[in-house]
């Protein structure tokens, strides 16, 4: 039966009708209920002098609204009536900047933009969201300037260029320093002259913790530290490698999960091996190259579970003639590898590993585009990855006069050049250029020890 | 699977007679049906008339769309293709355009109330890209929020603290030559 359309709320015959179509028996009482508490809603409300029958218009403005006005009043109105769970849904879809601006509209905002489940949904919604690119200066005094951005919608025009988000400076102690790729908003870097000093960093909230010094076993030993993530138990790992110049002698390595409190490493063994390319986390595996020694060739992908903290190593065979500049990538879940071609002409080599366990590779070899010698020239690139769309991305490894990365789409042959502005004042300094950057306000005072409670809802590495 | 009709009605008396696979978009109706009890008229009193009608407008559009706990009474149900989904996404972005600010706040108490988790998303992603650009200023005069912090507290300890967050994005402080 269609209602007529009234002002009245359900009165007992409405709901002595709906009763009759076949309702479980319950909900008469609950209905009944209901219509208590609305009745003493109204009674209150009107004690207070508010007319309310949707969802909270002033009783002037629905006045207005009702004759056909638009509404005058300003501001959005019904705003007070969000509750804080929505407010937060809405707050952690704004970039990281606009959060930090957000945070002196009053009290009430700062309060809920600095709540620990506010800083996970943010995290989680971070993670949901294409990865932004990280790009990294340091200057002669050793401070880091960290710039993101988001990709450009490829194919774009051949003009383009992002206006990159700068985050805090870090002021560091160490010049030069060794900078690895982020993992979950956090950047390790360790100092160039102090092999034994890692610190984490997190551009976003300018936060720089200091883990204990490794030990070293002699003047000689090298560290190398990795990021690694355990989707599981939800832990962020630092892993120190060491190396020794008398090769096969360092067995000894060391781990530590960041959380609050006091930061201890733990030894772990594992056969020696000199790193050598950038860490990349899928799944909770921990992937780099590595050979016997620092002048060895790359003879195998070393594979450490974040969680288990057991390594497993994948055999790199000669003929694949992967190298020390070899990039490894997350190719839709599997781990792939790119790297350029030695003799010219130059091409680019790129291998899926698509059998872990039998270590079956698929391998292809792509020429450069014809684009390349106008766009690029002679210019070293790096490779960075390769984004979700399949492009690859290079970058410049050093700004001369201007800055730019290039995408390289492998099956349309596409080449396309982007300028990233505002970092003219970084001529001639060091660039490292990184994907996968997810903004992340925690700080390491949120990390508890074990586990956490909130448990994200999207893919996280 | 029939196309039984249901008719929707609102707080203040409206009606809405719209097929049951649309009905379902709303959890709320869901939860209700499950029961396989045969209801053919569910009040809905905590949304007007013409906020009802704008998200029946949306769930008649996203009827289609593949959700998680999808209870396969469809198998010929599929995952949009690309080109399909870049169709919806348009239209969203269409039907978003032209709702203002104060109805689309409506519409997110509206979807959270009725449990539409596709409108609810869309809803708060498009007030979340209204508010990122704004100063604070502009944020507490749009929601009429009254600024509580002491002038020191906002200007030394936030700003000072986020001073890269109120830098425009063509200024930035020059690192030592």
């Amino acid at each position: 039966m269609v209602r007529d359309i009234v002002d009245d709320p359900l009165d007992e015959d409405d709901i002595a009708l709906v009763k009759t179509y076949g309702l479980v028996p319950y909900s008469a009482p609950i209905k009944k209920v209901e219509k208590e508490i609305k009745e003493l809603t109204e009674k209150i409300n009107d004690l207070c002098g508010i007319k309310e029958s949707d969802t909270g218009l002033a009783p002037l403005s629905k006045q207005m609204m009702q004759e056909g006005q638009p509404l005058q009043v300003g501001y959005v109105s019904c705003f007070r009536y969000i509750p804080i769970d929505l407010l937060m849904d809405i707050f952690s879809r704004v970039p990281a900047k606009s959060i930090a601006r957000f945070r002196c509209v009053s009290k009430l905002w700062e309060s809920i933009l600095c709540r620990p489940d506010f800083k996970e949904l943010f995290m989680t919604m971070s993670s949901i969201r294409p990865p932004l690119l990280l790009f990294t200066f340091q200057d002669d005094d050793g401070n880091l300037f960290f710039f993101s951005s988001p990709h450009p919608q490829i194919p774009c025009n051949e003009n383009t260029s992002l206006v990159p988000t700068r985050y805090h400076v870090q002021h560091t102690t160490d010049s030069f320093s060794e900078i690895g790729s982020p993992l979950c908003g956090f950047i390790c870097r360790r100092g160039k002259r102090n092999l034994d000093t890692m610190v984490i960093c997190n551009p976003v909230t300018g936060e720089s913790v200091s883990l204990p010094k490794v030990e070293l076993k002699s003047i000689n030993t090298e560290t190398r530290p990795y990021l690694g993530y355990d989707p599981v138990r939800k832990q962020l790992k630092v892993l120190c490698i060491k190396s020794d110049d008398i090769p096969n002698t360092c067995d000894e390595h060391q781990v530590l999960t960041l959380e609050n409190g006091n930061h201890l490493w733990r030894t772990i063994q594992c056969k020696p091996h000199y790193p050598k390319s950038d860490g990349i986390c899928i799944d909770g595996i921990l992937y780099y190259t590595a050979g016997f020694d620092m002048r060895a060739r790359v003879s195998m992908v070393v594979c450490f579970d974040v969680r288990s903290e057991k390594f497993s190593f994948i055999n790199i065979h000669v003929f694949m003639l992967m190298n020390d500049s070899c990039t490894l990538i997350n190719y839709k879940g599997k781990l792939g590898a790119l790297q350029f071609t030695c003799l010219s002409p130059k091409r680019l080599r790129f291998w899926v590993l698509v059998n872990a366990e039998k270590n079956i590779w698929t391998k292809c070899i792509y020429a450069l585009p014809p684009l390349w010698n106008n766009l690029v020239q002679h210019t070293e690139l790096a490779i960075v990855g390769m984004t979700d769309g399949g492009e690859v991305v290079l970058s410049q490894y050093c700004l001369i006069y201007a800055f730019y990365i290039y995408y390289f789409n492998l099956e349309s042959k596409s080449l396309t050049r982007v300028q990233i502005q505002d970092v003219e004042m970084f001529k001639r300094t060091r660039v490292y250029t990184s994907l996968g950057y997810v903004e992340n306000f925690k700080l390491m005072t949120d990390y508890d020890r074990g586990f956490n409670t909130f448990s994200p809802q999207g893919r996280l590495f | 699977m029939s196309s039984n009709k249901i008719v929707l009605t609102s707080s203040d008396g409206e009606s809405f007679q719209v097929e049951e696979v649309v009905a379902r978009k709303l959890q709320i109706v869901k939860h209700l049906l499950e029961d396989d009890c045969v209801i053919n008229e569910i009040p809905l009193q905590n949304v007007t008339g013409n906020i009802l009608s704008i998200v029946l407008e949306y769930c008649k559009k996203h009827v289609d769309d593949v959700v998680d706990d999808d209870a396969s009474e469809e198998p010929k149900k599929k995952k949009p293709d690309d080109e399909a989904k870049q169709n919806l996404d348009a239209w969203d972005a269409e039907f978003m355009k032209n709702i203002d600010m104060e109805t689309i706040f409506k519409l997110i108490l509206a979807a959270n109330y009725l449990n539409v988790e596709g409108l609810l998303g869309l809803t708060c992603q498009t007030v979340a890209d209204y508010i990122k650009d704004k100063t604070p200023e502009e944020v507490r005069e749009l929601f009429n929020i009254e600024n509580d912090f002491t002038h020191e507290e906002e200007e030394e300890a936030i700003r000072k603290e986020n001073a890269w967050a109120f830098e425009a994005d063509t200024k930035h402080e020059d690192p030592k030559p």
